[in-house]
């Protein structure tokens, strides 16, 4: 009896279509991911398990503290700006010159104290990194920090459920620093702060790990 | 796909002796592409999510509160943490500072775990206690223990200067500057 034969078939498939869904899902990805700005402030901030994601964009006021112990105020928020910097002009009772509220709003960060906020705002980008910038004076009574803190609560009424306050501290920074920008808020009766870190998985047959395997989701 | 007619119709026929040119095939494997393309596709993936930084969460109480409104921590169920300079780290249970103890950011997890399970939950209260040399970094990795360890009750509160003067003592002898 005649066997049908089994038509061998080649075992190499064409790779045509996965090469290009594989360099397409690519292309989206590098042109999706937005680049880091180059910062002007360069902080190495902790590690922490924290699974909350941090928004920076958005009514965000970050008070970040470098490696030397200065502080600096960054309002990423460009619509508050203007308001917070009014609101400013209205607790120390003195104005900027128009110029230099333009070159408010252009610049990422606030790096002087308020007497010395004209120089600070002429300087260009350039000349920021390479001048050893003063940062916003907080003492034990707050300094122009607290006054910062109350111009940008005032910019949203008051209302501490929209703004964010973030610290943004570096890990070679002193405690009293951060203890005297605490002291700052506490001033303006804010008690609750996010502080910036990366994240980190986390440690295995720790409590968290358990939840964390559970599913159990941290609290926000 | 589009494959080119490479035989040669219509034109001049070749004699009988002349070699025909071997057809080579317009294929290419392209598995090695495929590799390299999942390949960048993971290495983009796996460091750009890294870089998106979270947020922990930290409140405060108020300074001024009424001594009938403070909290009331047993001796029992109390441990102290103090941050020293250098990293370092050091610790007591209940409220003599005397019986301080060095550790390690690597060992306090332990130290933690195990105060936790001798102490009924209710009682158990942590005290984290930064010195004026320690740095913020010690400071969230201490409070990231307390969310490690699930520790509902714990306080941030400076070091007082007997404990200051403890832990610049224990640093001297261990050489710590």
């Amino acid at each position: 009896m005649g066997r049908a034969q089994v038509k061998r078939k080649s075992t190499a498939i064409d790779m045509t279509a996965m090469c290009d869904v594989a360099f397409l899902l690519l292309s989206f990805f590098i042109l999706t991911a937005q680049f880091k700005p180059s910062e002007a402030l360069p902080v190495t901030i902790p590690n922490s398990v924290a699974a909350k994601a941090a928004k920076l964009t958005t009514d965000a006021f970050v008070v970040t503290i470098n490696p030397e112990g200065k502080v600096f105020i960054e309002l990423s928020d460009e619509s508050i700006r203007e308001k917070v910097l009014n609101n400013m002009e209205g607790i120390k009772g003195s104005k900027l010159s128009a110029g230099d509220e333009g070159a408010f709003k252009q610049s990422n960060f606030i790096g002087a104290p308020w007497d010395a906020m004209p120089s600070f705002l002429s300087m260009t980008p350039e000349q920021l990194k390479k001048t050893d910038l003063p940062g916003v004076p907080v003492d034990s009574t707050g300094g122009d920090l607290r006054d910062w803190i109350s111009a940008g609560l005032q910019a949203y009424g008051g209302d501490m459920d929209r703004i964010h306050f973030i610290i943004k501290g570096d890990d070679s920074s002193r405690y009293p620093v951060f203890a005297s920008v605490l002291g700052a808020f506490k001033k303006n009766n804010v008690y609750r702060f996010q502080l910036l870190t990366s994240p980190e998985a986390p440690p295995q047959g720790t409590e968290l790990y358990k939840q964390y395997v559970k599913g159990i989701k941290q609290e926000d | 796909m589009a494959e080119l007619d490479t035989s040669s119709g219509g034109g001049h026929k070749k004699g009988p002796g002349v070699k025909k040119a071997k057809k080579l095939s317009t294929r290419v494997d392209l598995t090695p592409m495929v590799d390299l393309g999942f390949l960048l596709i993971t290495f983009f993936i796996f460091t750009t999510t890294l870089s998106q930084p979270t947020t922990m969460k930290l409140f405060m109480p108020k300074d001024d509160v009424k001594d009938e409104d403070l909290t009331k921590i047993k001796e029992s169920g109390a441990l102290n943490i103090i941050m020293g300079k250098s990293n370092g780290v050091y610790y007591y249970e209940g409220m003599d500072p005397s019986q301080l103890k060095a550790s390690s950011y690597k060992q306090i997890r332990d130290e933690i775990i195990k105060k936790k399970a001798s102490t009924p939950a209710d009682d158990l209260f942590i005290t984290i206690k930064p010195d004026k040399e320690s740095s913020y970094k010690n400071l969230v990795a201490i409070l990231d223990e307390m969310t490690i360890n699930d520790i509902k009750r714990y306080a941030i509160d400076p070091a007082n200067d007997v404990e200051f003067a403890l832990v610049q003592r224990t640093e001297q002898a261990n050489g710590i500057h």
